[in-house]
């Protein structure tokens, strides 16, 4: 096995110093209508370049865009959709974070790209890394929105549609050059799904990505009990969170991977800095059971716009560390 | 002991529908500059006291003017109910912001040591407020289990040892505030709904705080799945439950139909998210949707959350609706 390191979606958007608050201060500004949403524009870049920076500066394989214009993972991908209105504020799992919940009022379509310039801007700003473009899943979106429209009937039919537009979007960014999309499902956690019918989305959802990896990522439950599943879904790269699942580790010894896996080590949800010996000891062990022509990305267990940024950063550089001792 | 035994022996004497407060009041604008100036060193904190007592004596007098029951200091002198009490204690550090939603941030601290309770945190405060009135004050403090949901952990082990620790802390804070003569005791446990496995744990550690303690204890729980955690959730060791029931009033009818509420029940009967002033037509079938399930001996009345985030004005014409309505239906009971 081959190992990188890549950031797992979101980053920080503000931190300490007045600097450092120049996001938070813009939006300010702007719902005072007190600067142009030209000048708002012009701070997202500069805070998405920078974004871009930290994970540059700790040699990331794999880099994002930070998901700096995203105010929450559910609407940020709703909003642009027809068929769609956006509501009130729901706790996001079990996360002290709320995301506004959509409302499925008709037929869902896509009117424009959703990320195309968003991944435009990172492919333009990453020197060396690889870049990967998040998208939530149709399953989650779907099992997160209320349907209020005749036009769909469960929660299951809502995936389906969203699918059908999420593959044109995976469609767009792999022919923008963009080297990994990843699909974030937690929501496997909150329903179960039906896991022929999910193939079934998912070969939908993959079937025009091009020269593109696709990533299914879950996160905010413990994954062992769907590992054999996942390994199943027409997807290039299986993202776990290992923080919450105490025999994954074990699991995968046992079982292997026949597909790439990236693994969230380092926790997203606490401060705490893991250990770099012990990380790197886990990897080791998984060596002989993950196929010789299969990359392991090490990672964090999900994105860190829990953790203030200065520790962001911290875990960052411990991705470096631990890529460099791994390969030592 | 029956919840209200419980009373009678602590010698509190309390009306049919007894009225109270969730915690917080908006603080007026003198308090928010005054804070303000603080922070940039132009207040010393006396100064910052001095304005913080006039705003506490002045909600006290409003809600006695009202006809409040059981009242609270208002707390104009906290900001977050986690920090404040993360900076009382040792074993804290201070962490950077975190971004709840939108452009709204919060600073979330971090436990880097063993927690310690050194000193009373909230005596001073309680013993200035109940020396402002002769009604009960309640004492007002953060359940272990929020606070430790609500900070990161770098120094013990689990969530689980870190909860329990901080139950050792909390119910020293609890002992410090009985032996200063609190009576009534709020612990807040908004956190305790998110991870209904945990649920357990939430009532092993206010077993800690509460266990053998003789006051008369509420928890203060809100915008949760309620549907998820009733009825385990009234293990929790406490008399008195005060839950928002204007926001998420049927899912909770609908539960304590299935199965009736075994305890006193502060019921919230009006949205704190609100500008609007409810009706007193609303608030009054709302109490009567309540008392077809809860028995009226068991019921006290408040607004669904602490009101910090409404104008003093908002807050105050909110309070004067509740007992309004809640004076009329005291008549018509006596009748
Ligand atoms: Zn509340």
């Amino acid at each position: 096995m081959k190992l990188k390191s890549a950031n797992h979606s979101h980053y920080p958007k503000i931190g300490e110093t007045d600097e450092q608050h120049k996001l938070r201060q813009a939006y300010h500004l702007f719902d005072r209508k007190k600067i142009s949403t030209f000048q708002v524009v012009k701070v997202q870049q500069d805070v998405t370049r920078e974004a871009i920076e930290e994970q540059e500066k700790a040699h990331l394989d794999v880099v994002t865009d930070g998901l700096i214009l995203w105010n929450d993972p559910i609407s940020h991908i709703m909003k642009n959709l027809e068929g769609v209105k956006i509501g009130g504020l729901l706790r996001f799992f079990d996360t002290n974070f709320y995301f506004r919940q959509p409302e499925i009022t008709g037929p869902i379509l896509r009117k424009s790209s959703l990320l195309k310039e968003e991944a435009a801007f990172l492919k333009r700003h990453t020197a060396k890394g690889e870049t990967k473009v998040v998208l939530t899943g149709p399953y989650t979106l779907a099992v997160l929105s209320k349907i209020s429209t005749p036009a769909y009937k469960t929660s299951r039919e809502v995936a389906q549609a969203l699918a059908q537009v999420l593959a044109e979007e995976i469609k767009d960014l792999a022919d923008s050059g963009i080297n990994h999309i990843q699909i974030d499902e937690p929501g496997f956690f909150l329903q179960r799904p039906d896991w022929k019918w999910l193939s079934g989305l998912f070969e939908k959802l993959c079937s025009q990505k091009g020269k593109a990896k696709i990533w299914l990522t879950t996160y905010f439950g413990d994954v062992a009990p769907l590992y054999a599943r996942l390994q199943e879904l027409p997807v290039d790269v299986l993202g776990v969170d290992v923080t919450y699942s105490p025999t994954l580790l074990d699991l995968i010894r046992k079982e292997g991977s026949q597909k790439d896996l990236a693994l969230g080590f380092l926790d997203g949800r606490n401060t705490k800095l893991e250990n770099l010996k012990e990380v790197v000891h886990e990897l080791k062990s998984l060596e002989k059971k993950v196929a010789q022509d299969k990359t392991v990305y090490v990672t964090t267990s999900c994105g860190l716009e829990y953790l203030p940024q200065d520790k962001a950063i911290k875990k960052l550089k411990l991705l470096e560390e631990i890529n460099h001792a791994y390969s030592r | 002991m029956h919840t209200q035994d419980k009373l009678k022996n602590l010698g509190v004497e309390l009306p049919l529908f007894p009225l109270t407060s969730v915690g917080s009041f908006p603080k007026p604008e003198y308090i928010k500059k005054a804070r303000a100036r603080f922070v940039k060193g132009e207040l010393t904190r006396k100064e910052l006291e001095t304005l913080e007592e006039k705003a506490t004596r002045e909600w006290i007098e409003f809600q006695e003017n009202i006809g409040i029951d059981v009242l609270v200091d208002g707390e104009m002198y906290r900001g977050d109910m986690v920090a404040y009490f993360a900076e009382e204690l040792k074993g804290f550090s201070q962490s950077s912001f975190v971004r709840s939603y939108g452009n709204r941030y919060y600073r979330k601290p971090v436990i880097t040591a063993p927690v310690v309770w050194e000193k009373p945190m909230t005596v001073d405060w309680w013993k200035k407020a109940q020396a402002m009135t002769q009604k009960p004050m309640k004492g007002m403090l953060t359940g272990p289990y929020t606070i430790m949901d609500w900070s990161f952990n770098e120094y013990y082990k689990d969530r689980e040892a870190t909860c329990m620790a901080l139950a050792q802390v909390i119910r020293k804070e609890v002992e410090a505030l009985i032996s200063a003569g609190a009576k009534l005791i709020q612990i807040d446990e908004p956190a305790c709904s998110v991870r209904p496995s945990e649920l357990p744990l939430v009532i092993q550690s206010m077993n800690v705080v509460t266990e053998g303690l003789p006051a008369y204890f509420f928890t203060h729980i809100c915008y949760g799945d309620f549907e998820k955690i009733y009825p385990e959730m009234t293990e929790i060791p406490v008399e008195n439950f005060d839950l928002e029931m204007s926001n998420s009033e049927n899912d909770l009818l609908n539960c304590f139909k299935k199965r009736s509420f075994p305890k006193d029940l502060t019921a919230g009967i009006v949205d704190v998210h609100t500008h609007e002033i409810e009706a007193e037509s609303t608030l009054k079938a709302r109490l009567e949707q309540i008392l077809d399930v809860i028995p009226a001996r068991q019921l006290w009345v408040d607004p669904d959350c602490g009101l910090k985030t409404r104008t003093v004005e908002e807050a105050k014409k909110k309070l004067e609706v509740i007992a309004t309505v809640v004076k009329s239906l005291r008549k018509s009971y006596s009748n």
